[in-house]
C-alpha cells in the first residue's frame, strides 16, 4: 500500500498544521463515501481508511479531532483497533465513535470499556452524525486554541527570561515593600549572592540606602555586595501594576568605572590646567627675555653706529673741498647707511616700548586733543606737502594717551608720506559700535594693493623701499599699540585710490 | 690774560669718543688739561691712589666693559668729605632708567652722546664749560 501524494503533503506539514481532521474507518467503501458526504464541511479534512491497520498507521503521525470506527471489519475489528489506539498515550483521550449495526448491551459495554464516547447505529442518520461530530470538532478546535495560547505565553515568558538574563545590568522585581521576587543572573554576579538567597529578602540587603521611591531614573545610591564591598550604583525604578499588587522593576548599574573615568577626567583637566599655566609662564618668560634681548641689542648696536655716523661727518668736514665727486659720493653712502640704521634702531626701540606698555597709564583721553597734538608734531611735513586735514567730532575714550598719540601720528605721517601727485587730504572719523569705537584715517594717497594689506603691518616692512623715508616700523608700532589696547587694526585701500586705515578701541577696559 | 689751567678727567674706554672729547675741548677758549682714564680698572686704581681728587671736573661713561662708570661715580661721592667735584655722566644710553641711576648716584649732569658730530661738540662742550663755571655761572656744586 502506497500513500498518494496528497497524504504525503499532509504528513509533511502535520507537526505545525493546525487543521482539524476526522479519521473515518470502515471496510465498506460505499459507507466511507456516504460518511464523507455527510460530514462534508464539518472538519477541515476527512481521512477515510478501510482497515484498522491503515487507521493505526495514520495515527502515527497525525492528530485527529475524533475517530469514527466501524465495529465489524475483517482482519482487525473496531474494538481491537480501539484497544490498540488507546494503548498510545497521545490518543488516550481522542474521542472514538463506534459505528455499529447491533444494538446489544455486551457490545456497548465493551465499546465504552475501550473508551468509546458514543455509539452510532446503522443506518446512520446524517443529522445526528453531523451534530455529534460537530461537538467533538468544536472541542478539538477549542483545545487547539488553548494549546496555541499556552505556547504563545510560554514563548513570551521565554523571551522575557532571556532578555532579563541577557541584560547588562542587574534587574530585580520587588514588591512595593521592597521584598525581592525575581532577579536576573547579572544581579547574582554583581552582588555575589545566588538567587535563591535573594528571593524573599529585602532590597535593603543590596541597597542599604533604599527607601520607598516611586518612578525614578538615575538615582545614585551605594550598592553592597556579599563581601561587604560598597560600590557606586545607578538605580532606575519603574512601578508595575499587576494582579498581585504594585511591583517595582529595579535596574541597578555598577558605575564604578564611570566614576573612575569622571575622576580621571577631572584630574586630567587639573593636570592640563597646571601644564598650560606652566607653559604660559614659560612663554611669558621667553617673551620677556626676547624683549630684553631686543632692547639690549637695539641699544648696544646704537653705540658703534654712533661712532660710524659721527666720524663719517668728521671726515666729511676735514676733507671738505679736497675730495673728488666720486669720493664724496662714497662718503655720502657711508653716512646715509649709518643714518638709516639709526632710524631702524629707533623704530625698533619704539616698537619694543609699545609692546611693553601696559594699562597702568590708562586714562580718559579726548581723541580730538590727541589728533591735534599729532598734527602739531607733524607741522613740518604738513607745510612741506601743503596737506589738509579734516577732523570730525571724536569721542573721549579710555586709552593710554602716549600710545594713542603714536597711532594717530604714525597714520597721519603715512598719509602725508605716501601722497599722490595731488596735495594730501586727510580725514579722521570715529563711529560708535557695540562696545567699541571704530576710528578711521583716510587719505587720497597712492593707496596699497590689497595683496599687501597684511604685510604693511609687519616689522621693518616697507613696500616702497628707499623711495620713501621711514623705518618700516610705523604700522607695526600702530598694530602693537592697538592690540595692546584690546583693539584691531586693518586697512581698506586700492592702489591709486587712497587708503583708509581703521582701528577699534574697546570702551569697556578695566579701569 | 690767560685763564688758569683747568684739569679735567675723562673715564672713557672708547678711543673714538676720547678723540671727540679732545676735539670738543679744542673748541673751547680755555686752557684745559685732559687726563684720560682708559678703562674700569684704571678708574678703580685712580680711586685707590687718591689721584682723582686733584681734578676740577670729570666726565664718566657708564658702560666700561668690566664694570659700570656709575659704580666709580658712587665711590667718588662716598669718599668726598665736604668737597664736591662736578661730574657729568656721558653715555650712549638715553634710557630713563640710566638717567635716574646716574642722578641718584650723584651726577651733576646726564648727557646722552648725540648721533651728530656738531651736536656732540656743542653738548659736551657746554657741559664742560658749565662744570668749570666758564659759562658765566658759578661752578655747579650740589
Amino acid at each position: 500500500m502506497t500513500d498518494h501524494p496528497a497524504q504525503e503533503a499532509v504528513q509533511e506539514t502535520a507537526p505545525q498544521d493546525s487543521a482539524i481532521r476526522l479519521l473515518l474507518v470502515d471496510d465498506d467503501p460505499d459507507n466511507l463515501v456516504s460518511l464523507e458526504a455527510t460530514l462534508q464541511g464539518v472538519a477541515d479534512q476527512l481521512v477515510p481508511v478501510q482497515s484498522g491497520r491503515e487507521a493505526l498507521r495514520h495515527l502515527l503521525d497525525q492528530e485527529f479531532a475524533a475517530i469514527l470506527l466501524d465495529v465489524k471489519m475483517p482482519d482487525m475489528d473496531g474494538f481491537e483497533t480501539a484497544e490498540l489506539i488507546r494503548q498510545r498515550k497521545k490518543f488516550r483521550h481522542t474521542p472514538i465513535l463506534f459505528l455499529t449495526g447491533y444494538r446489544n448491551d455486551d457490545h456497548l459495554f465493551r465499546g465504552y470499556d475501550l473508551g468509546a464516547v458514543d455509539f452510532l447505529f446503522k443506518p446512520i442518520v446524517p443529522e445526528i452524525l453531523r451534530s455529534k461530530v460537530t461537538v467533538f470538532v468544536e472541542l478539538a478546535r477549542n483545545s487547539k486554541l488553548l494549546q496555541e495560547q499556552a505556547k504563545t505565553l510560554a514563548r513570551a515568558e521565554e523571551r522575557f527570561r532571556s532578555l532579563l538574563e541577557a541584560a547588562p545590568d542587574a534587574m530585580l522585581i520587588c514588591r512595593e515593600d521592597g521584598m525581592i521576587t525575581l532577579v536576573n543572573s547579572r544581579t547574582e554576579d554583581l552582588f555575589g549572592w545566588p538567587r535563591e538567597l535573594l528571593l524573599g529578602r529585602h532590597l535593603t540587603m543590596l541597597v542599604p540606602e533604599w527607601c520607598h521611591i516611586g518612578r525614578m531614573q538615575g538615582v545614585e545610591l551605594r550598592g553592597l555586595d556579599r563581601n561587604g564591598k560598597i560600590f557606586p550604583a545607578d538605580l532606575t525604578f519603574s512601578p508595575l501594576q499587576t494582579d498581585e499588587g504594585l511591583l517595582m522593576i529595579i535596574v541597578i548599574r555598577d558605575i564604578t568605572e564611570r566614576k573612575n573615568a569622571e575622576q580621571n577626567i577631572r584630574s586630567l583637566n587639573a593636570d592640563l590646567e597646571r601644564r598650560v599655566a606652566l607653559r604660559t609662564a614659560e612663554l611669558s618668560r621667553t617673551a620677556d627675555a626676547m624683549r630684553q634681548f631686543a632692547w639690549a641689542a637695539s641699544h648696544d648696536l646704537q653705540e658703534p653706529l654712533r661712532t660710524v655716523l659721527v666720524y663719517s661727518q668728521l671726515l666729511e668736514r676735514r676733507l671738505a673741498g679736497q675730495l673728488s665727486a666720486d669720493q664724496t659720493q662714497c662718503l655720502n653712502y657711508l653716512s646715509d647707511g649709518a643714518k638709516r640704521l639709526d632710524l631702524l634702531l629707533g623704530g625698533l626701540r619704539q616698537y619694543i616700548r609699545t609692546t611693553e606698555a601696559d594699562d597702568r597709564g590708562l586714562a580718559a583721553v579726548d581723541c580730538n586733543e590727541v589728533v591735534r597734538r599729532a598734527v602739531e608734531n607733524l607741522q613740518g611735513p604738513f607745510q612741506a606737502a601743503d596737506a589738509r586735514i579734516q577732523i570730525e567730532q571724536l569721542p573721549t575714550i579710555p586709552a593710554v594717551p602716549a600710545l594713542l598719540l603714536q597711532v594717530f601720528q604714525n597714520l597721519i605721517a603715512n598719509s602725508i608720506r605716501y601722497r599722490s601727485d595731488s596735495a594730501p587730504e586727510i580725514r579722521v572719523t570715529a563711529t560708535e559700535r557695540e562696545r567699541e569705537w571704530e576710528f578711521s584715517v583716510t587719505d587720497n594717497g597712492i593707496g596699497i594693493d590689497p595683496k599687501y594689506h597684511d604685510r604693511v603691518f609687519g616689522v621693518f616692512k616697507r613696500l616702497n623701499g628707499s623711495a620713501y623715508p621711514g623705518s618700516g616700523m610705523g604700522l607695526a608700532i600702530c598694530k602693537a599699540a592697538i592690540e595692546q589696547s584690546g583693539g584691531r587694526i586693518w586697512v581698506d585701500s586700492e592702489l591709486g585710490l587712497g587708503s583708509s586705515f581703521r582701528f577699534t578701541i574697546p570702551v569697556e577696559q578695566g579701569q | 690774560m690767560m685763564a688758569p689751567l683747568s684739569r679735567v678727567a675723562l673715564l672713557e674706554d672708547s678711543a673714538a669718543d676720547v678723540y671727540l672729547v679732545r676735539e670738543t675741548i679744542a673748541t673751547l677758549q680755555h686752557p684745559i688739561e685732559l687726563t684720560v682714564i682708559v678703562d674700569f680698572e684704571a678708574g678703580m686704581a685712580a680711586l685707590e691712589d687718591g689721584s682723582l681728587r686733584s681734578f676740577d671736573a670729570m666726565l664718566i661713561d657708564i658702560d666700561l666693559g668690566k664694570g659700570s662708570g656709575l659704580d666709580i661715580l658712587r665711590r667718588i661721592r662716598a669718599e668726598e668729605n665736604g668737597t664736591h667735584m662736578p661730574i657729568a655722566v656721558v653715555t650712549s644710553s638715553d634710557a630713563p632708567r640710566d638717567k635716574d641711576a646716574a642722578m641718584r648716584g650723584g651726577a651733576d649732569l646726564f648727557i646722552p652722546k648725540p648721533m651728530d658730530y656738531d651736536l656732540f661738540v656743542t653738548r659736551v662742550g657746554k657741559a664742560i664749560q658749565q662744570m668749570l663755571g666758564m659759562d658765566g655761572s658759578a661752578p655747579r656744586l650740589a
